[in-house]
C-alpha cells in the first residue's frame, strides 16, 4: 500500500506535497439518498503551508475534514476520489492502518474545545491517553516530560497539569487541544473552527500562538472557519468552498486583493473594516441550495448578484485565472 | 423626524451583585454591574463592547427589567422604572422596551409555527384585534425581507434558516412598535453572509421608525458600523464611552486599544502587531482591587492599584475611565 514518493508531474514542486486530494467525493448516505457534501475538491498541501478553508455552515468544510481524518460518522461515506498523505492512500486504508497515520502524522483540533476535553480526567491523564492510543512503546516518564515542554509551549502553567477542564478558561482549554494536537510531532494538523466560541482577544492569542508554534515547529495546517476576516491575516493559500464545491482557490492576498467569485467579493463585503471608511456593506441575501436539490447549472446561481442566462444551463469549473488562482464562474476578469 | 437629542433611556451609578453561595464559606458576590452609567438617545444606537463576562448581557436584563439594581436608577423617559412606571404600568415598558436573544434557535417555540408565534404580541398587547392580525403579520414579515409572507406563516422554525430565524426575532420585536431594543449579540451565531443583512434591517427600523438599540457584541468592526456611539464594558465596569469613531480611531484606554489591535483587520496589512497584553477577565467574585484592568494593562503604575478610577471626560463626549487621562 506504501508508495515511497509521489507521482511526479510537476518534478521538484511535487516533492514536499505532503497531502493530495483528487476529486473526493464524500458525504452522507441518508434514507432520502445521499448527499454529497464535499463535491469533486481537489487540494494539495506542501510542507509548512497554512491553507485557510472559508465558507458558510453546511458548505461541506468540516465533512472534507473528518474524510481526511477518515472520521466521518456511520451513515458518512467517501463515495470517490483520492485522499493520499505522502504517497499513503488514506481513502483506501483499513481502519487499522488509519490509526497509524491518525494523530502521529495528521491530528485535529475540534470545533468547541470547551466540549472535546473529558470533564472527569485530568488534563495530564488526557494528554498521556492520547500518546499510549497512538504509540504503543513510549515510557509514562517520557510522556510526561513531552507533556511538560507541550504545555510550555502553549503558555499553560505546570501546576495545571493536575487540573480539571472547568478549572481552566476557555482559551486554555483550547490551547491545551491544540498542545494534544502537537503531542505525536505530526506533519499536518487540521483545525476545524477552533476560535469560533472564543472572545476576540483570546482569539487573537490562539491565532498567534498557532502562527508562533507553525514558524517553529514548521507542520501544515488546514484552518477551517466561516469568519474569512480571520483567514486573510494568516494563511498562505485560501480556499473559499460553496455547497460541497471549492469555487475559489488562491494564494490568499491574491484571493483577498483580486476576488474573482461573486461569492468571495460578497464574503469580503460581508464584514465592516475596523478603520477604513464605511460603505454600505450588503451580505449575501438568500441561502446556499439544499443538497437534495442542487441546480444544474452554477450552484451560486440563485444568489449571485452577477448572474447570466448561462449560468443556470451549464456548470462551470474550476479554472486557473493566473498563477494558480482559480476561480469558478463564467465571468472573466 | 424626532429630535435626536431627546433622551430616551438613562443609567445611574446602577449596580448589579449577584450572590454565589458555596458550602462552607462565607456568602459571596459577582460583581456584574459596577457603577454604570449611560444614556440612550432617541433613535440612536448604542453598542456595548466587551469580552464573555464583563456584563453585557446583566446590563440588557437590568434595563429589561428581568433583574432588579441593587443600587442606582434606571429613568426611562425621564421617569425612574422601578418606582414610576413599573408599579402603574408593567405592560406599558414591556411593549417599549424589548429584546432580541443571542440565540435564534433557542428563542422560538419549536411547537409553534411563524404565524402563532408572531400573532402572541399583537394579543398580548392589544394592538390589533383578531381579524387584522393576519395582515398585520404579513406587513411585518415583509418588513423583515421575508417575502412572499404567505410562504413562512405557517412553517415551524426548524425549517428555517438561522437567519430567517432571527429575522422573525426582529419582526416579534418590531410589530408592537418598541421605543428600545436590546440586542443581545443578535449577529454572532449567523453566518458572516448574513450578518450584514441582520444589521442592516436593524439599522433600517431606526432610519424609518426611530427605533432606538442597545447592540451589544463583542466584534469591535460591527459595532462601530451599526453604532453611533460605542461603550466599552470591562469586568462590570464602562471604561471607555464615545462616538463610534473616535472610541476606534482615538482609543485612550488601554483596554479598548487591547481590543483594538485583537480584532481582525485584513484591510490593514497581512501580519498585525503583536498582542501587548495577555490575560483573561479577573475573577468578578473579588475583582482586582483599583483598575480592573490593572493586572492585564501593559501601562500599569503603581497608583492604579489604589483606587477605582473615576470616568472623565476627554473630550466632547467622549468619557475614559483611566488614571492616566
Amino acid at each position: 500500500m506504501k508508495s515511497p514518493t509521489p507521482k511526479s508531474e510537476k518534478g521538484e514542486s511535487v516533492k514536499n506535497i505532503i497531502l493530495d486530494i483528487e476529486n473526493l467525493k464524500a458525504g452522507y448516505e441518508t434514507k432520502s439518498g445521499d448527499i454529497i457534501a464535499v463535491d469533486d475538491v481537489s487540494l494539495s498541501l506542501k510542507q509548512g503551508e497554512f491553507l485557510g478553508i472559508a465558507g458558510e455552515s453546511g458548505c461541506g468544510k468540516s465533512t472534507l475534514a473528518y474524510a481526511v481524518m477518515r472520521l466521518l460518522e456511520d451513515n458518512g461515506k467517501i463515495f470517490d476520489g483520492k485522499i493520499s498523505y505522502k504517497g499513503q492512500i488514506i481513502s483506501e486504508m483499513s481502519d487499522n492502518a488509519v490509526q497509524g497515520i491518525r494523530w502521529n502524522h495528521i491530528s485535529m483540533v475540534f470545533q468547541s474545545a470547551m466540549n472535546s476535553l473529558n470533564p472527569v480526567i485530568r488534563i495530564q491523564d488526557q494528554f498521556i491517553d492520547t500518546i499510549l492510543a497512538h504509540k504503543k512503546n513510549i515510557h509514562k516518564k517520557e510522556a510526561i516530560a513531552k507533556i511538560k515542554d507541550l504545555l510550555n509551549l502553549v503558555d499553560i502553567p505546570l501546576d495545571r497539569m493536575d487540573a480539571y477542564p472547568h478549572q481552566l478558561s476557555g482559551g486554555m482549554k483550547q490551547r491545551a487541544m491544540i498542545a494534544m494536537a502537537l503531542v505525536l510531532d505530526p506533519d499536518l494538523i487540521i483545525m476545524d473552527e477552533p476560535t469560533t466560541a472564543l472572545d476576540v482577544v483570546v482569539q487573537r492569542t490562539i491565532m498567534e500562538k498557532i502562527s508562533d508554534l507553525q514558524e517553529k515547529l514548521q507542520f501544515s495546517v488546514i484552518f477551517i472557519t466561516h469568519d474569512l476576516s480571520l483567514l486573510v491575516e494568516i494563511s498562505d493559500t485560501l480556499a473559499i468552498m460553496y455547497a460541497g464545491e471549492i469555487i475559489e482557490y488562491g494564494p490568499a492576498n491574491e484571493v483577498y486583493m483580486r476576488p474573482q467569485h461573486p461569492y468571495t467579493m460578497g464574503l469580503m463585503k460581508s464584514f465592516p473594516p475596523l478603520t477604513a471608511d464605511l460603505e454600505d456593506f450588503q451580505g449575501i441575501p438568500g441561502k446556499p441550495p439544499d443538497f437534495f436539490d442542487l441546480p444544474s447549472g452554477c450552484r451560486f446561481s440563485m444568489r449571485c448578484p452577477k448572474k447570466m442566462p448561462e449560468c443556470e444551463n451549464r456548470h462551470p469549473e474550476l479554472e486557473d485565472r493566473d498563477k494558480g488562482h482559480k476561480s469558478r464562474c463564467f465571468l472573466k476578469g | 423626524m424626532t429630535k435626536i437629542n431627546e433622551k430616551l433611556l438613562e443609567l445611574k451609578h446602577v449596580t448589579k451583585y449577584f450572590p454565589v453561595y458555596e458550602f462552607l464559606k462565607k456568602k459571596q458576590y459577582v460583581h456584574a454591574m459596577d457603577d454604570i452609567s449611560f444614556v440612550i438617545k432617541k433613535a440612536e444606537i448604542l453598542s456595548l463592547v466587551g469580552e464573555s463576562g464583563s456584563g453585557k448581557t446583566t446590563t440588557a436584563k437590568i434595563i429589561a427589567r428581568i433583574h432588579k439594581p441593587d443600587s442606582g436608577t434606571v429613568l426611562f423617559k425621564g421617569k425612574s422604572i422601578e418606582d414610576e412606571i413599573f408599579k402603574q404600568n408593567r405592560l406599558f415598558y414591556k411593549k417599549n422596551v424589548q429584546m432580541i436573544f443571542q440565540d435564534p434557535f433557542s428563542s422560538l417555540n419549536p411547537t409553534h409555527t411563524i404565524e402563532s408565534i408572531l400573532s402572541r404580541p399583537f394579543l398580548i398587547h392589544g394592538i390589533a384585534g383578531k381579524k387584522d392580525i393576519k395582515s398585520r403579520i404579513c406587513d411585518i414579515l415583509v418588513k423583515v425581507g421575508m417575502d412572499p409572507p404567505a410562504q413562512y406563516m405557517k412553517k415551524f422554525p426548524h425549517e428555517l434558516s438561522g437567519g430567517q430565524r432571527q429575522r422573525i426575532n426582529i419582526a416579534r420585536v418590531i410589530c408592537v412598535d418598541p421605543s428600545l431594543v436590546l440586542a443581545d449579540e443578535p449577529t454572532s451565531m449567523l453566518d458572516v453572509s448574513i450578518r450584514m443583512i441582520i444589521m442592516n434591517t436593524m439599522k433600517k427600523f431606526r432610519d424609518e421608525q426611530g427605533i432606538s438599540y442597545l447592540y451589544i457584541t463583542h466584534d469591535l468592526a460591527g459595532a462601530r458600523y451599526i453604532g453611533d456611539r460605542i461603550a466599552v464594558m470591562y469586568a462590570g465596569m464602562i471604561m471607555e464611552i464615545g462616538k463610534a469613531d473616535d472610541v476606534i480611531k482615538k482609543a485612550f484606554h488601554p483596554y479598548t486599544q487591547l481590543l483594538r489591535s485583537a480584532a481582525p483587520q485584513p484591510e490593514k496589512k497581512f501580519k498585525p502587531a503583536k498582542l501587548t497584553t495577555r490575560g483573561d477577565l479577573p475573577s468578578l467574585i473579588s475583582p482586582p482591587r483599583g483598575c480592573r484592568f490593572h493586572p492585564r494593562c501593559p501601562n500599569a503604575q503603581k497608583r492604579c492599584s489604589d483606587r477605582v478610577p473615576d470616568i472623565r471626560r476627554v473630550n466632547k463626549e467622549h468619557y475614559v475611565r483611566c488614571i492616566m487621562f
